[in-house]
């Protein structure tokens, strides 16, 4: 348990200073999701460097480089002030003011406890066992893990873990790999923890996004979440479609905070920017705000000074030629571009599986029916929606004229894919009040 | 290639996860019927409709109930199980929950689950200079196998080479066969013989593993 802990402790020491030198303003409690995530994105990338292009072993001086790297980051971006004791004491202070609460407050603080806990004993209970996870996100580590050379022998048959989706980005798998070092074996009871990380992360988000909106409000929401069932699932599964939906709620809560004008929008692109490391579908968030945004500075006219926003693109663009440099391509199926009308049929009937969401989906149409107005009249909010619109209509488009549809008509990738627009539903649901804050 | 074969098996683990969620079409109705309701009692009332108390104390009461419906269930079973292999290490965990799908339940993989034996013979005959070939075509129990012993031994993709080979009958990469299912005659395209093997370990009725003759 100390390596997965000490895994933790890597990814928020090397992810906080960079929080608070990208968005200083945030929430102190979203903090710490938000610089594991920042973190886990830095260090897989550099850990990508390393073992990739530069083909570095991995001894000890990948262990200085993390530890110097850490110290070099606190200190040019002085974070030495950050007071352990005052922190503690603050958390108390938090504590006691639960005592405040009301019974339904404590009902659903254990509730979700309970759930935290339940998730906690599964992940411990059922190491890796499904389908993606074997043959693909823990796979390709233990590969890397136990064939270094043959990793990168084109003539091995464990080239690029090429048994596993070999042109899938490397956050999860290096996160992995790091993970099994740190312990020194591939042991897979601590590995789920890793996704579960992103799931208490992902409650952590939501719930101080809606904490302003009163305690009991943020708990139930936070609950709704918690208990979805395909999302409490995927806490412990250790598969990437979690870990993909929590830097899309990082990015849209950064997001409606640059629409209200508190900040710049580098922290929201950054965030969902980074999305196409965890999978390459990630790279739609990105796509997706840069045109919105896009649009927003043409009517503004501040296209020509902030045309700079398009540079968060570059990444992607840099994986990609990666993926055509190396051979791997794009696509997971062969086949060409054609329209596959059955589609819509199997994306509609995914949204209305009772298996996977509750009744969330009964919630939402719902909602836009009892809120559209508001949500017209409140510009952060109407832009946070058409992002989830437009996510939502970019994967449908991928699925209708691609050959991925293969994976829609089988019901194969579908439901996760709309897993990772759940959490940012529950928090543009959560923020029905909004208007209050004009 | 798409592996249509597999999903099925996978689905249905999750199916039992979640089994007797037909309850909530009846609730996700019940939310809507409430809102319409609400909506129309304060306004005739002409009262604000108050989010806290009209819409998400409702959501929450309803939400609860499919969650007690369908997952309490679920979390019993889990929990039972989760008791019962605390004894196991992550490993042998392991085995028992890829027994699950290969069964289609805990029970039955709880009494049956042969993995545990087939890791034991081969640690029992095969060295750490020995190779392993897998001869499962790529499906889960294929990537399985290659994750659970690439810590521990060397794999190779020539059966020839192989000291062990974890087999299953009838098999389309490799023409092995005999007499008897305990001694098998492995032979190439052209019918040379390139390796005799026993069948040291059962794993279901089909598959087992090969150790090479002295």
């Amino acid at each position: 348990m100390l390596s997965i802990l000490i895994f933790i402790a890597l990814m928020l020491t090397s992810g906080y200073p960079l929080l608070l030198r990208l968005w200083p303003e945030s929430d102190k409690l979203s903090r710490w999701p938000l610089a594991f995530l920042l973190g886990s994105s830095l260090i897989t990338l550099e850990l990508f460097f390393w073992i990739f292009l530069f083909r570095w072993p991995s001894n000890y001086w990948l262990l200085l480089f993390f530890i110097t790297q850490i110290i070099v980051l606190w200190w040019w971006f002085d974070c030495w002030h950050f007071n352990w004791w005052v922190s503690i004491q603050q958390l108390s202070t938090s504590l006691k003011s639960w005592r405040r609460g009301n019974i339904l407050v404590y009902f659903l603080g254990l509730l979700l406890l309970a759930q935290i806990v339940i998730g906690a004993s599964v992940a411990w209970m059922k190491p890796v066992v499904h389908y993606d996870s074997l043959t693909m996100w823990t796979l390709k580590p233990a590969l890397l893990l136990a064939d270094p050379a043959g990793f990168f022998d084109g003539s091995s048959p464990h080239f690029q873990g090429l048994a596993g989706q070999p042109n899938y980005p490397w956050q999860i798998p290096l996160s992995v790999w790091l993970q099994a070092k740190i312990n020194g074996e591939l042991d897979p009871a601590y590995l789920n923890y890793i996704y579960y990380a992103y799931f208490l992360s992902a409650l952590i988000l939501i719930y101080s996004a809606l904490k302003n909106q009163g305690r009991l409000k943020a708990l139930i929401i936070t609950n709704l979440l918690a208990t979805t069932p395909l999302f409490f699932y995927h806490s412990w599964n250790a598969y990437a479609d979690l870990p993909l939906a929590v830097y899309a709620l990082a990015g849209l809560i950064a997001w409606l905070a640059y629409q209200r004008g508190k900040i710049s929008p580098w922290p929201a692109l950054i965030f969902w920017g980074l999305a196409f490391w965890v999978k390459n579908e990630g790279a739609l968030f990105l796509a997706v705000a840069l045109i919105i945004l896009a649009v927003q500075l043409l009517q503004n006219g501040q296209w020509r000074k902030k045309w700079q926003y398009a540079l968060m693109a570059l990444p992607v663009l840099v994986w990609l030629i990666w993926l055509k440099l190396t051979g791997l391509g794009l696509a997971q199926t062969s086949g060409s571009l054609g329209w596959h009308p059955e589609v819509l049929m199997a994306f509609f009937s995914a949204f209305w599986s009772f298996t996977s969401w509750n009744i969330l989906w009964y919630v939402a149409p719902v909602f836009l029916l009892l809120y559209y107005k508001e949500i017209w009249r409140n510009q952060a909010w109407r832009l946070a929606w058409l992002w989830w619109v437009g996510v939502l209509l970019s994967f449908l488009v991928v699925y209708l004229f691609t050959p991925a549809y293969l994976y829609a008509v089988e019901f194969t990738a579908i439901q996760r894919n709309i897993i990772i627009l759940v959490p940012v539903l529950f928090l543009l649901i959560g923020l029905e009040e909004e208007k209050k804050d004009e | 290639m798409f592996q249509a074969t597999i999903w099925p098996e996978f689905f249905y683990s999750i199916n039992n996860f979640t089994a007797g969620m037909s309850a909530l079409p009846w609730l996700g109705a019940t939310f809507i019927l409430w809102i319409i309701v609400a909506k129309s009692f304060c306004y005739v009332q002409n009262i604000k409709f108050k989010t806290i108390s009209f819409f998400w104390l409702p959501l929450l009461a309803i939400w609860l109930a499919g969650f007690a419906l369908a997952d309490m269930t679920a979390y019993a079973k889990e929990l039972k199980a989760n008791q019962q292999l605390l004894v196991y290490n992550s490993l042998e965990r392991q085995d028992y929950r890829v027994c699950e799908v290969i069964f289609g339940g805990p029970e039955k993989a709880m009494e049956a689950c042969p993995l545990g034996v087939l890791f034991e013979k081969i640690k029992d005959n095969v060295g750490p200079e020995d190779k392993i070939y897998i001869a499962y075509p790529p499906e889960i129990f294929n990537f399985y196998f290659r994750l659970r012993l690439l810590p521990y031994y060397q794999l190779t993709n020539k059966p020839e080479e192989a000291q062990a080979i974890l087999f299953f009958m009838p098999n389309q990469q490799l023409d092995c066969s005999g007499e008897t299912k305990e001694k098998l005659i492995c032979r190439n395209n052209d019918g040379k013989i390139w390796g005799t093997f026993d069948l040291v370990a059962n794993f279901g009725d089909a598959a087992g593993l090969l150790i090479r003759q002295e």
